[in-house]
C-alpha cells in the first residue's frame, strides 16, 4: 500500500466509529483488522495476482462470526 | 523508506561509484553535484534499475546498462548495483499499542552483458537479492520484488524519482484524455483511493454476491419451522401410541394375572376332579354300556336262534335217532314191532276161528288160549307200538333232518362266549358307572367350566391385546423411523441454517465493510484530496513567493476530479501552457511534497535538476520548502543550480557528492583521474573542488576552496 497504512487505517477506523457504532467494540476492532487484511489482499492481487476473492470471503466470514457470537447477526432464515 | 547507501558497478559510466544518503532528520538532503553529462541521470537510472530492474529503463531494454567503453571482444561483463535502505512500519500486536519498527535491507541486482551467437548484445538480468540485516547477520528475503513494489510501487516511480525536465510534464494533462493521469494515479495510489475503491467494488459485487449465493444455496431447504412442527406432530402421535401401548401392556399384564389366577383355581379344581369331565365320562360309560347291552342282547338272541335252529335237532337228535333206529331195526325186522298179533288175535276171536283151524267158539280152551295170547300181546303191543312209533318217527326225522353245512356247536359256543364277553363288559361298565356316579356325587360344586370359559375369554382378550400391541409396535416403529428421518433432515437443515446464518452474518459484515470502505473512499476523495490541495497550494505559493494580492497566481487547487487548476486574478490559468517552467517545476514539487505528506508516505524524493529554470528567491524558496517537507530529499544539482542557495545547502544537506565525468577532460575538467570513460565520485561540497572534480576556472573562483 502506497499510503501509510497507519494513516489509512486511522481514516477507516474513524468511519467505523461513525457507521457501525451500534455494533460492539470487539466487532469494530475485528472489522478494522479485516479491512486492513482486505486492502493488503487487494494490493497483493494488483502486485502479483495473488488470489484475493477467497481472502475477502474468509475475512467477511470471520467478521460475521463476531456478529453471530455477539448475537448481533440479525439474520432471518 | 530511506536510502542509506548505493553502489553502482559497471553501470554505464558508473564504473564503481558509491553514494551515501543522509538520513539525518535535521539535514535530510543529499546533494549529488554534477555538471550536465556527468552521470546524474545515469545515477537516477541506476537507482531505479536497482529497485525495479529492466522495467524501469527507458525504452524497455533498449537502454544499454553496460559500460560505454566496454567492447564485446573483452568478453562478458557483469553489471551490478546495490542499495542499502531502511523501512519503518507499524507493528500491531493484539493488546499492545502499535509501535514503529525499522528494518534495514540491502538490495542487490546483477546482469550479465554479452554478445550472443547472432552477434547481438544480450543482457540477462538476474532476479534481485534482498537481504534483511539484523543483529545476527543477513537474512535472504524471498520474492523481494513483491516487497519493493509494496514499498515503492513501480507505477509511482516518477513520483519518487523525478527528472527535473520531465517534472514539467508530470502534472500536465494527458494529450488524449485531457486528464492529469499521473496526478490522478499518484493521488489514488498514495491516498489509497484506488485500493479502497477496488476493495469497495470487490466487496459489494464479488464478495457480497458470493456470500448471497452461498446463503441461498444453503437455504435451499430451510423450512425448519415447518419441519419442527412436523416433528412435533410426529412425536405427539408417537407419544399417543406409546401411551396406548403402555395401557394395553398394563391390561395385558392384568389379564396375565387374571389368567394365572384362573388357571391356578382351575388347576386346583382339576386336582379334585373335573365334574363335567366325569359327567361326560359317565355319559360315555353309559352310552357304551347301552351299546354293550344291545350287543349282549343280540348275542343272546343269536343263542336263542341257535337253540331254536333245526341244526340243533341235527346236532342233538341225529345220533340218538340213528341209535334208536339201529336199536329198533332188529325189532322191526323181526316184526316185533309194530305189534300186529293183537288185531289178528282179535280178528280171530271175532272170527271164532284160529289160524290153526280150531273153533274158538267152541273150543273154549283154544279161545282161552287165544284170549290169553291176546291179553299178553295187548300188554306188549303198547310198548311195541311206541317203539315202532319211535322207530318210524326216528326214521322220518332222520330223513327230514339234514346235516347243516356249519357246525352248530361251534357257533353256539362262540355265541355264548360273545354273550359272556358282553356280559362281562356290561358288568364292568356297570361298576365303572357306579364308581363315576359315586365320584361325581362326592365332587365339590366348583365351576371348572366357568373357569375354563373365563380363561379362554381372558386368553382371547390377551390374543387381541397382543395383536393390538403388535400393531401399535409396528406403528411406533414406523413413526420412530419417520421421526428419525425427520430429525436427520432437521439436523441437516439446522446445520444448513447455521451455515446460512454464518453466510448471512458474513454478508452483513460485507455490507458493513462496504459501507466503511465507501465512507472511507468519500473521505479520501474529498477530505484528503482537499487536504492535499490545501497543502499543495500553500507549498506552491511559498515556493513562488506569491503575493495573494498582486501575483498572477492566486490560488492552486487539486480538485476531487484530480485536476490541478490555477487561479489567477479574475481567471483560471492553464498550468500546462500559461505557467513558466519554474512555476510548473515548483507546482510539481509542491504537489509531490503535499501528497507525500498527507499520505504519510515516508519515501525519498529523488529529483534530478529540480532548480533549473529557477533563480533568485524562487530557487531558494523552492529548495527550502522541498527540504523542509521531505522525509529524505536526494537532489542532483548542477553547479549553476547551487548558485544562490549555498547557505541553505549548508543548513540542510547531510551528504555531499560530486560526480565528475572523465569524458569532460580536458574540455571541462582539469585532471583525468581515470583512464576509463567513467564518472568518478568525490565528497566535495558546493564550496569545494578536488583533483577529481576540479573544473577549469575553479582555482579562480573565490567561492571555492580546494578540499585536499
Amino acid at each position: 500500500m502506497a499510503m501509510n497504512v497507519g494513516k489509512l487505517i486511522e481514516t477507516i477506523e474513524a468511519q467505523i466509529q461513525d457507521l457501525v457504532q451500534e455494533r460492539r467494540p470487539g466487532y469494530r476492532v475485528r472489522l478494522s483488522k479485516a479491512i486492513e487484511q482486505l486492502l493488503r489482499a487487494e494490493r497483493a492481487w494488483r502486485r502479483d495476482r495473488t488470489p484475493v476473492n477467497p481472502v475477502f470471503t474468509e475475512e467477511c466470514k470471520k467478521v460475521g462470526a463476531y456478529l453471530l457470537a455477539d448475537g448481533q447477526d440479525d439474520v432471518r432464515i | 523508506m530511506r536510502f542509506h547507501r548505493a553502489r553502482f558497478q559497471n553501470f554505464v559510466v558508473l564504473r564503481d561509484v558509491e553514494l551515501r544518503f543522509s538520513v539525518d532528520p535535521s539535514a535530510p538532503v543529499t546533494v549529488i553535484r554534477a555538471a550536465n553529462g556527468s552521470g546524474k541521470t545515469t545515477c537516477l537510472r541506476a537507482l531505479e534499475w536497482t529497485l525495479y530492474g529492466d522495467k524501469s529503463l527507458p525504452t524497455r531494454g533498449k537502454y544499454d546498462i553496460q559500460p560505454i567503453d566496454w567492447r564485446p571482444e573483452k568478453g562478458p561483463i557483469e553489471v551490478s548495483t546495490e542499495l542499502e535502505f531502511s523501512v519503518t512500519h507499524e507493528q500491531r500486536k493484539p493488546g499492545v499499542a502499535a509501535e514503529e519498527v525499522t528494518e534495514r535491507y540491502t538490495l542487490m541486482r546483477k546482469a550479465d552483458v554479452r554478445v550472443n551467437r547472432e552477434g547481438e548484445l544480450a543482457t540477462s538480468t538476474q532476479k534481485p537479492m534482498l537481504l534483511r540485516q539484523d543483529e545476527t547477520g543477513y537474512t535472504s528475503i524471498p520474492e523481494p520484488q513483491t516487497l519493493i513494489d509494496g514499498w515503492l510501487p513501480l507505477k509511482l516511480r516518477e513520483f519518487f524519482f523525478t527528472d527535473g525536465d520531465e517534472a514539467l510534464a508530470y502534472i500536465a494533462a494527458d494529450e488524449s484524455s485531457a486528464r492529469r493521469g499521473k496526478v490522478e494515479g499518484a493521488v489514488k495510489a498514495l491516498l489509497g483511493v484506488d485500493l479502497v475503491e477496488a476493495a469497495a467494488e470487490r466487496i459489494s459485487t464479488t464478495t457480497a454476491r458470493e456470500l448471497r449465493k452461498q446463503a441461498a444455496k444453503e437455504s435451499g431447504e430451510s423450512d425448519l419451522e415447518a419441519l419442527a412442527e412436523q416433528i412435533e406432530r410426529q412425536e405427539d402421535e408417537l407419544d399417543k401410541r406409546k401411551t396406548r401401548r403402555e395401557e394395553l401392556v398394563e391390561t395385558l399384564d392384568q389379564h396375565e394375572r387374571t389368567l394365572a389366577k384362573l388357571s391356578a383355581n382351575r388347576d386346583k379344581a382339576l386336582e379334585k376332579g373335573n365334574k363335567e369331565e366325569l359327567k361326560q365320562e359317565l355319559n360315555e360309560a353309559r352310552d357304551e354300556r347301552k351299546l354293550v347291552r344291545e350287543r349282549r342282547l343280540a348275542a343272546q338272541k343269536d343263542i336263542s336262534r341257535l337253540l331254536r335252529h333245526p341244526a340243533l335237532e341235527a346236532a342233538i337228535l341225529r345220533e340218538c335217532l340213528k341209535t334208536a333206529r339201529e336199536l329198533l331195526e332188529p325189532l322191526h325186522r323181526s316184526g316185533r314191532i309194530p305189534a300186529s298179533n293183537v288185531p289178528f288175535l282179535r280178528d280171530r276171536l271175532e272170527q271164532g276161528r284160529c289160524v290153526c283151524g280150531a273153533d274158538l267158539t267152541a273150543d273154549l280152551s283154544a279161545r282161552q288160549h287165544v284170549e290169553e295170547l291176546l291179553e299178553d300181546s295187548a300188554s306188549e303191543s303198547d310198548a311195541a307200538n311206541r317203539l315202532n312209533e319211535i322207530f318210524t318217527e326216528a326214521g322220518e326225522l332222520l330223513r327230514r333232518i339234514q346235516q347243516p353245512h356249519w357246525h352248530w356247536p361251534t357257533f353256539v359256543v362262540r355265541a355264548i362266549a360273545t354273550e359272556e364277553m358282553f356280559r362281562d363288559q356290561d358288568d364292568q361298565l356297570g361298576r365303572q358307572i357306579a364308581s363315576l356316579e359315586d365320584t361325581i356325587a362326592a365332587l365339590p360344586n366348583t365351576d371348572i367350566q366357568t373357569l375354563t370359559e373365563a380363561i379362554e375369554t381372558t386368553r382371547a382378550a390377551q390374543g387381541k391385546l397382543n395383536t393390538d400391541i403388535a400393531m401399535l409396535n409396528r406403528e411406533i416403529e414406523e413413526l420412530e423411523s419417520q421421526l428419525l428421518t425427520l430429525k436427520e433432515r432437521a439436523a441437516k437443515v439446522e446445520a444448513r441454517v447455521d451455515k446460512v446464518r454464518s453466510w448471512r452474518a458474513a454478508e452483513t459484515a460485507a455490507d458493513d465493510i462496504g459501507k466503511v470502505l465507501q465512507a472511507t473512499l468519500g473521505t479520501l476523495k474529498h477530505d484528503k484530496v482537499a487536504e492535499v490541495s490545501e497543502k499543495m497550494d500553500r507549498l506552491f505559493r511559498e515556493m513562488i513567493i506569491a503575493d495573494a494580492d498582486n501575483a498572477i497566481i492566486r490560488h492552486t487547487v487539486l480538485t476531487p476530479e484530480y485536476d490541478i487548476t490555477v487561479e489567477g486574478p479574475g481567471r483560471i490559468i492553464n498550468p500546462d501552457t500559461e505557467l513558466n517552467g519554474a512555476s510548473r517545476r515548483a507546482l510539481t514539487v509542491a504537489f509531490i511534497l503535499a501528497l507525500a505528506e498527507v499520505s504519510g508516505v515516508a519515501a525519498p524524493n529523488v529529483i534530478d535538476t529540480p532548480l533549473g529554470m529557477t533563480s533568485g528567491e524562487t530557487r531558494r524558496s523552492l529548495f527550502n520548502v522541498a527540504a523542509q517537507h521531505s522525509s529524505q530529499l536526494i537532489l542532483f544539482l548542477t553547479r549553476s543550480e547551487i548558485e544562490g542557495i549555498e547557505d541553505l545547502l549548508r543548513q540542510n544537506v547531510g551528504e555531499w557528492h560530486t560526480l565528475t565525468a572523465m569524458a569532460h577532460y580536458p574540455t571541462q575538467i582539469v585532471n583525468r583521474s581515470s583512464p576509463f570513460n567513467e564518472a568518478l565520485v568525490c565528497p566535495c561540497d558546493a564550496s569545494q573542488y578536488c583533483t577529481i572534480c576540479q573544473r577549469i576556472g575553479d582555482v579562480e573562483n573565490p567561492k571555492l576552496t580546494r578540499r585536499d
